[in-house]
């Protein structure tokens, strides 16, 4: 069994919980307490990548880079993106100036890695009565080859955190 | 690396690591371990991105500056912490190793420490962060409640502290019709009227509109209380009332016309069936009429019942608050049911009690409906043995400060009422049931005794309006006491014998119309011509049979410009005018009178009126009224009226030592609610005059009365439930006098209360007094049909 090496990097605005998603998935652990990033924090995690035939099982180390949040004081380094083969763009479901984020992320990362893989993630679901969310969910659907799927995520409850991360993972290969 | 190059490094805090073109590592500075992410993987032949995995990914970027394509590449701001406590955070810049003799192409990777100028943009972006997202949410919030005020249909109107406006929502500028400059900054009490309370729960107030509308609104008001002095105050919610109180009107209208419509056919079974009784019948007959008669007093209870339950369940009792005699107030009581306890060979008695005051101040008439609900009880559930009635003050307190006004101050007290029986008893567990509503101890009790299981309920909800309790101690087979108490205020004794005896000796002295031979010569002695101006089909009919007895002729105008064009036809001595007149009014006459005649031809005015209006008499002498008498008249007053304007010289008359010295009054205290020898004297009076027959004037004058009456009554309810005082006063006043002429003195005194009620806009207990003129119309009705009976020929 081979293990692959693969750049992804969370993108998005300021405080929509990209940290929170990575330890979600990395740690399994959340805290509500709000800690601005700075800069750049890289996380491992092997991913298993199932596969119909046992034999064709691979591990992927995902190198996930949790990238500081867009303000409107700063954007985002495009260094950062140098080299990465997927990305989580994230948005805050309860704050809608961060949807409309969304495509300008897209636009940013595609510049520099115009073959990447891409997941939407209209995260802090939690917060958001259920009966909305698939209608919300619709309205961000992107009419682009390398945007995979958007998903209504909550790194509160775990909710499609995983499902998430698996797929750009598969992607990745 | 020469020396040279990595000492100025060195000195620069700068670590460095030079890699080959295949990624592995050739050299590296002393101090680069720690700042890497797996510094056991920092040595000679290891690969640069296991040690610092951020590399990964970059190897096309590393080729074009290997190529020369690309002069660097930098990374800034990595972080290696490995908690939030001990942070650090590296830089990474990446370049070719220029070197001739080299066997591979080389890359340079200098690390620099970044840590303390990340901590810093650290804390700048947090505070940043969190100043955006308490912005974020201060927006929203502003929203969030911008919209609330916006879609409420109440009205919000905040203040400052000392109340000025400061913020209405659009409601309130639906509902004032202000715009919201025109009204900021103005004092809350400029636009509200009654919100003094609002503080304790909500009023009923008022608000006047820009347009000057008087709109009824229901306010609450909470006081706003924050750090900021900007935004302390207070806050208004205010309903407008104007669709319930239209509803609330709909409603007690429509109470008042089934609450009549229902008694009045009652009264007249009952009433008609009463008659019956007086006439001779088979004992089947008479049984069947007693049944009816029994039934039909049995359904009134039962309407008054729950008529009464109704009003206490919403709140709608009011408690008057007037004196009365304590102890005639428990005879009244068992004067009633005294029949009933004799129809059982029952004693009934009152067992005094010194120690009571003699005239408290409170409702006289709720205090009675407890012991006849209580007295007649115990007659129902009593067989054989008595019936005692005790009264005992408890709790004596005083209001007085001073020992030395003592005398002539209220005293609180609480009053205990006890009916003691012999009878049945009650078991203890049922005696919890017995004040719940619709609760007799058992159902078997309905069928054998009857009653709807009301009146101890509502004897319960009495005694709580007048701040007392009820109880009862019973043992089976033995006997129930039944206990209630009351307060009240006493009048002090010295107050309460003067008012009694003042109310004894309050009655005038008066023509004995039928023995009194010089009656008829008053017209002889006294000629006058005299113009009687009265709207009321009863009153105009009954002064003129009393002027006629006189052997006067008065010509009749039915208000006042009726009367100014009589007089501007015809010359006339004395006008005896109505005061309250539809058209126009007696005073409005009266000052016409005064300004269209010299003092010298000007008929002398004799005002007829009701005894509310005896205060203002100073007022109105200057409108040029001579005299007045209180309605209804007694043929003794107008008498000694008439000779006084014969008397009369107007020039030189002191006008205030002419007013007549009668002082109104109704015969207070009788029993029945007829007085028949008001009846007689009109008798007396139609006698006289041989153009009509005495008996069929009589009989024409109660049917009258009886038709007109009820008409009069609805169209009370009616004002009433509209606030409409200035008719319910006119109403008031007409039954007054008409109930009186006819002798129903008790009606009379009623409506004289609450026309002086209305007049003094003292309306607190005015539902309650009115409820008490229906009662006792009742009562009249069927006095009148039994005297008419009287006088059928």
């Amino acid at each position: 069994m081979s293990t692959i090496s693969k750049k992804i990097c969370l993108v998005g605005d300021y405080g929509v919980g990209k940290t929170s998603l990575i330890r979600r998935f990395v740690d399994r652990q959340f805290s509500d307490k709000y800690l601005s990033t700075v800069g750049v924090k890289i996380s491992r995690k092997i991913v298993d990548l199932i596969d119909v035939n046992p034999e064709n099982k691979k591990e992927l180390q995902l190198l996930i880079w949790d990238i500081e949040g867009s303000n409107k004081f700063k954007a985002i380094a495009s260094t950062y993106f140098q080299g990465a083969k997927g990305a989580i763009i994230v948005a805050d479901v309860t704050q809608q100036d961060t949807l409309t984020s969304i495509s300008n992320h897209i636009q940013n990362f595609l510049a520099v890695n115009a073959q990447a893989s891409i997941v939407i993630a209209l995260n802090k679901s939690d917060l958001i009565e259920t009966e909305y969310l698939e209608k919300i969910r619709q309205m961000y659907q992107f009419d682009n080859n390398n945007v995979l799927s958007t998903y209504v995520t909550s790194a509160k409850t775990g909710k499609n955190v995983d499902e998430m991360f698996q797929l750009l993972s598969h992607s990745l290969l | 690396m020469n020396t040279l190059l990595s000492n100025f490094l060195s000195v620069n805090s700068i670590e460095y690591i030079i890699i080959c073109d295949n990624y592995k590592i050739i050299e590296t500075s002393s101090n680069v371990k720690p700042f890497s992410d797996n510094p056991n993987q920092v040595k000679e032949g290891s690969d640069i991105r296991i040690s610092f995995p951020e590399l990964t990914g970059t190897e096309e970027i590393l080729d074009e500056i290997l190529q020369g394509e690309q002069n660097n590449f930098k990374l800034k701001g990595i972080s290696r912490s490995l908690d939030n406590f001990s942070p650090l955070y590296i830089d990474i810049y990446i370049i070719k190793n220029q070197k001739d003799n080299s066997q591979c192409q080389e890359l340079m990777i200098l690390v620099v420490d970044s840590t303390e100028r990340m901590v810093m943009e650290q804390s700048l972006m947090q505070s940043a962060n969190q100043a955006n997202f308490l912005l974020r949410n201060l927006t929203a919030s502003k929203q969030y409640i911008e919209q609330i005020l916006t879609s409420m249909s109440d009205a919000m109107v905040t203040t400052t502290p000392s109340g000025n406006i400061k913020r209405i929502n659009p409601a309130t500028v639906t509902l004032l019709e202000y715009e919201e400059t025109e009204i900021i900054g103005r004092h809350i009490s400029s636009i509200f009227k009654g919100i003094e309370a609002a503080a304790f729960g909500e009023v009923e107030a008022s608000c006047q509109t820009k347009s000057g509308k008087t709109i009824p609104v229901a306010v609450s008001c909470s006081m706003l209380q924050t750090d900021i002095e900007h935004f302390q105050g207070y806050v208004y919610i205010v309903r407008d009332m104007t669709e319930r109180k239209q509803a609330e009107l709909a409603k007690q209208q429509f109470m008042a016309m089934i609450s009549h419509e229902i008694r009045t056919p009652i009264t007249s079974v009952t009433g008609m069936a009463t008659l019956l009784l007086n006439t001779e019948m088979t004992t089947e007959q008479r049984d069947f009429v007693e049944t009816i008669y029994t039934s039909g007093i049995a359904l009134h209870k039962i309407i008054n019942d729950i008529l009464d339950f109704s009003k206490i369940e919403a709140g709608k009792l009011e408690m008057e608050a007037q004196p009365f005699e304590v102890r005639r107030c428990i005879h009244e009581a068992i004067a009633i049911l005294m029949p009933k306890a004799k129809e059982k060979a029952l004693k009934l008695n009152f067992i005094d009690n010194t120690e009571t005051p003699r005239m408290v101040v409170g409702d006289v008439t709720r205090v009675r409906q407890i012991l006849v609900n209580l007295i007649s009880n115990a007659i129902k559930f009593t067989s054989v043995g008595s019936i005692e009635v005790y009264v005992t003050p408890k709790q004596k307190t005083t209001n007085n400060t001073s020992a030395d006004d003592s005398s002539n101050k209220l005293n609180t007290c609480t009053l205990q009422f006890a009916v003691k029986d012999t009878g049945v008893g009650i078991e203890a567990l049922e005696q919890e049931r017995l004040f719940k509503v619709f609760s007799q101890v058992n159902s078997s009790i309905t069928r054998q005794y009857g009653g709807t299981g009301l009146g101890l309920a509502i004897c319960k909800q009495l005694c709580e309006l007048m701040g007392g309790t009820i109880w009862v101690e019973s043992k089976k087979q033995k006997g129930s006491t039944f206990y209630f108490t009351i307060q009240v205020d006493a009048i002090p004794e010295s107050v309460a014998s003067v008012v009694c005896r003042g109310a004894e000796a309050l009655t005038l002295p008066d023509f004995n119309v039928s023995s009194d031979a010089k009656i008829e010569l008053i017209a002889q002695e006294h000629p006058l011509k005299i113009l009687l101006v009265e709207d009321h089909a009863i009153n105009q009919r009954m002064i003129k049979l009393m002027l006629q007895r006189m052997g006067y002729e008065p010509a009749l105008a039915n208000n006042g410009l009726e009367a100014l064009d009589a007089l501007r036809n015809q010359v006339y001595d004395v006008v005896l005018m109505d005061m309250q007149m539809p058209e126009m009014d007696g005073l409005t006459a009266a000052k016409h009178i005064q300004q269209e005649w010299a003092p010298s031809q000007r008929p002398v005015i004799i005002a007829l009126t009701a005894s509310t209006m005896w205060e203002q008499r100073e007022r109105c002498l200057g409108v040029g009224i001579d005299d007045y008498l209180a309605k209804p008249l007694r043929i003794g007053e107008l008498v000694e009226a008439l000779k006084k304007c014969q008397q009369l010289e107007k020039k030189n008359e002191n006008q205030n030592e002419f007013i007549s010295d009668y002082v109104p009054n109704y015969p207070l205290n009788t029993n029945s609610s007829i007085d028949s020898k008001a009846l007689q004297e009109i008798l007396d009076m139609a006698d006289f005059n041989s153009a009509i027959n005495a008996k069929e004037f009589l009989v024409e004058t109660i049917d009258l009365y009886l038709d007109d009456a009820p008409k009069l009554l609805q169209n009370i309810q009616i004002a009433h439930s509209e606030t409409n005082l200035k008719n319910l006063q006119r109403l008031t006043h007409t039954l007054s006098s008409t109930s009186a002429t006819l002798g129903a003195n008790q009606l009379g005194q009623l409506c004289k209360e609450v026309e002086e009620m209305v007049a003094q806009k003292n309306l607190t207990a005015i539902e309650a007094k009115i409820s008490k003129i229906e009662s006792e119309y009742q009562q009249v009705q069927i006095a009148l049909l039994t005297e008419r009976q009287k006088y059928i020929t």
